[in-house]
């Protein structure tokens, strides 16, 4: 009776999410940071980090932990995990974001020299991208593409509302020096 | 405003109002920045489905609860109960049971043992007693199963444990005697406590307490300063006869009969413990009775 006890208290939570082994907790942590997750890494270390392989990897080392990982602290374990284990995949390559081809079939008005500088103004802002800090891309890439509020990516990234704004603000002026050519 | 905190403003997807939208339009770098965050969007993450992840995920995870639930089986439980109390019961009889000293006389056999505090206990013949030697300090307790004397030294409660009752002394010297239902307590100094039935009695030194099966005699003390039997001999006062015998019996391990005797008759005198013939001499000849001895079996008749 008593070890039966024992292992009633060691399974009960002390706290409701004291651990994230509860399969259907797990599976909400999944949905609500993969892909903040993969975007995350996506944006720092761009496409040949693999970054949907990292999210999957990230989750495995949460699931194996997850004994020792309280609900609080998983985002942070998920966005630790992933950022090192794309560390250690990419040999600090210049990061180079891929722009999605220019969908010309219902744009036949634009002329070809349009459609050439708007190519090379692409380029040059792949390249201005590349040149940005990994920090301010993140930050940069999020709001921009993904459309998220300063508060939400100081959350995500843990730091503060102030140090997105500036990130963001960096970059944007950063870009802008860069592609203008000042 | 300022123009950081402007820019800053749009960059966080606010409205802005017509004053601040005009404002930013004035900006030199409007132009630069609409441009560059609109050109943002063509270098959009892959989309990720969740949905299909977690699936491809959920293969590659190792089931936890279901290997937890294998842990908690119930007879891997029920062995592990089972192993407890084999190694409880072990324990309890490999040592507290066998620090349980047991001391027993054989008839016409008198010891003398020094329990661990320095008391001493006089065995009468046909006597055992028990006591936990380990635990002697915090619980001097002694289960008696026939006579002795008891030199208790000073110190705390001490018990002495008998099917009529228990006696508890401190520091005192007192004689138990227990036969059947038959139990005689003397106390030779100090105070001896006797609870049976939950009466307590207090024995004073020379009271004496005798509780046969129907009746309980309080009485004092005629007999010299220790009981006689440690002289070896057994000493009656106007004793029935019957009782007499029963203690002869008693002291020889060896059974007696009787022919046209009058068991009630008192008898006062005594016998030795050690010769069974001047034993028996010294209890017929007064009473003008004759014994003989067969086959270690002792009949008394008068002639």
């Amino acid at each position: 009776m008593f070890f039966l006890f024992l292992d009633k208290i060691t399974k009960m939570p002390k706290d409701l999410f004291e651990n994230v082994c509860e399969e259907k907790l797990f599976s909400e942590i999944f949905k609500k940071h993969s892909k903040n997750l993969h975007d995350f890494i996506y944006y720092k270390y761009g496409p040949d980090s693999n970054p949907k392989d990292q999210v999957q990897e990230a989750f495995i080392k949460l699931w194996d932990n997850c004994n020792k990982v309280s609900l609080h602290k998983a985002k942070s374990f998920l966005f630790t995990v992933a950022n090192n284990l794309s560390l250690n995949q990419i040999k600090h390559n210049v990061v180079k974001l891929k722009y999605q081809q220019q969908d010309n079939t219902d744009k036949t008005n634009e002329s070809p020299q349009f459609i050439l500088e708007e190519k090379e103004y692409l380029q040059k802002y792949q390249r201005a991208l590349a040149k940005l800090s990994e920090a301010q891309r993140v930050a940069f890439l999020l709001n921009r593409i993904e459309g998220k509020r300063h508060k939400e990516i100081a959350e995500m990234l843990g730091i503060s509302r102030k140090a997105v704004e500036k990130r963001i603000y960096g970059a944007l002026e950063k870009l802008r020096k860069d592609i203008d050519g000042i | 405003m300022k123009k950081e905190d402007l820019i800053i403003k749009w960059l966080n997807n606010q409205q802005l109002t017509k004053q601040e939208s005009e404002a930013f339009e004035q900006l030199d770098v409007f132009d630069s920045y609409v441009k560059i965050s609109r050109a943002a969007t063509k270098f959009k993450a892959p989309d990720y489905k969740s949905e299909e992840a977690i699936l491809t995920l959920k293969d590659k995870l190792v089931p936890k609860n279901q290997k937890r639930a294998t842990i908690i089986s119930y007879p891997k439980v029920l062995m592990r109960i089972a192993a407890i109390l084999v190694l409880g019961i072990g324990l309890y009889f490999s040592f507290v049971k066998e620090y349980n000293t047991r001391i027993q006389t054989l008839a016409s056999e008198n010891t003398s043992i020094e329990l661990p505090d320095a008391s001493v206990v006089e065995m009468n013949a046909l006597s055992s007693l028990s006591y936990n030697k380990s635990d002697w300090k915090n619980n001097r307790k002694i289960t008696l199963d026939g006579e002795a004397f008891f030199k208790v030294a000073k110190g705390q409660k001490f018990d002495v444990y008998t099917t009529r009752g228990v006696i508890s002394v401190l520091g005192t010297k007192f004689n138990v005697k227990q036969r059947d239902n038959y139990l005689k307590v003397t106390c030779y100094e100090g105070v001896v406590s006797v609870s049976y039935n939950d009466v307590i009695k207090y024995l004073k030194e020379g009271d004496l307490i005798e509780m046969s099966a129907d009746k309980i005699v309080e009485g004092s003390l005629k007999e010299q300063e220790k009981p006689q039997w440690l002289t070896n001999r057994s000493v009656f006062y106007s004793t029935p006869y019957e009782k007499v015998l029963q203690e002869l019996e008693w002291q020889y391990g060896l059974p007696i009969t009787t022919k046209n005797i009058d068991k009630s008759i008192l008898f006062t005198g005594n016998f030795v413990h050690f010769d069974i013939e001047t034993a028996l001499k010294s209890i017929t000849i007064p009473m003008q009775l004759k014994y003989s001895i067969t086959n270690k079996n002792i009949t008394l008749y008068k002639e």
